[in-house]
């Protein structure tokens, strides 16, 4: 993928990320429930991998990481990638660099290593298990 | 290469590439030395409807992302959700583009 691409596709999401994750820090203060966005879940009414990511990261937003990891154990890396990413591509592009492109390429190469893959897609299959154990009531 | 396997390979793979990179790669084709033809036809191009009808109902885990190589987008779309939804819907419109992009740089790292 070109670099400019890139930047552009993860900025953009990015910044809705931010913009979602503070609409749903005010909703869940006003003890409102913000709405399901999951299609997995609207389908299939199981929870998906990621579910709970955004309760998690409210509840880091408050201090409170027992409850952020019982929620789910992703919030915190979504919560570092949403923070970073799109500061990092901003800077990258007002000085004109290629340091986050550069890591992007490296990453790959390191996933297209055997093992690393399913090593990390093994880590969020176990949080896709302990999700449906909370939902179908076997935790 | 011979003008008519040139020809051949354009119109039996023309839907794995962006239309306006084809003259590009006839002339590259016509430049190349022939025992590369196996190579070039051994490849397997990704189809992009396929890809696209993968993204629709794979693509809130990365599936799409993850198959035409994009290893590094494809874990970021499964650890958020498929982007918060977001994403999802974005790529069912980048798909194909992509598809046909990695397409061309596999046939590019052959021919040169």
């Amino acid at each position: 993928m070109t670099r400019k691409n890139l930047y552009f596709l993860l900025l953009f999401l990015g910044i809705a990320g931010q913009i979602w994750i503070v609409y749903s820090y005010i909703k869940l203060e006003q003890q409102e429930d913000s709405f399901n966005i999951c299609l997995f879940k609207r389908v299939t009414s199981l929870p998906c991998p990621s579910c709970g990511t955004i309760h998690s990261i409210v509840s880091i937003l408050h201090g409170d990481f027992r409850e952020a990891l019982s929620e789910n154990p992703l919030g915190f890396p979504d919560l570092l990638l949403v923070a970073i990413v799109p500061f990092w591509i901003l800077g990258d592009l007002v000085f004109r660099k290629e340091t986050f492109y550069k890591i992007y390429l490296r990453s790959v190469e390191v996933l297209r290593i055997k093992g690393v893959l399913f090593a990390v897609l093994s880590v969020i299959f176990i949080i896709w298990l302990y999700k449906l154990g909370q939902a179908l009531g076997w935790i | 290469m011979d003008a008519q396997k040139a020809d051949m390979f354009i119109m039996t793979h023309a839907k794995f590439f962006e239309p306006h990179l084809l003259p590009a790669i006839r002339e590259k084709l016509l430049q190349t030395d022939d025992s590369k033809y196996m190579m070039i036809q051994s490849v397997t191009y990704r189809e992009p409807i396929l890809m696209l009808i993968i993204s629709i109902l794979g693509g809130h885990f990365g599936i799409d992302r993850f198959i035409i190589g994009d290893m590094g987008l494809g874990v970021a779309k499964l650890l958020t959700c498929g982007g918060l939804g977001i994403w999802t819907i974005v790529d069912w419109f980048l798909i194909m583009e992509r598809t046909k992009e990695v397409n061309f740089e596999k046939l590019r790292q052959i021919v040169g």
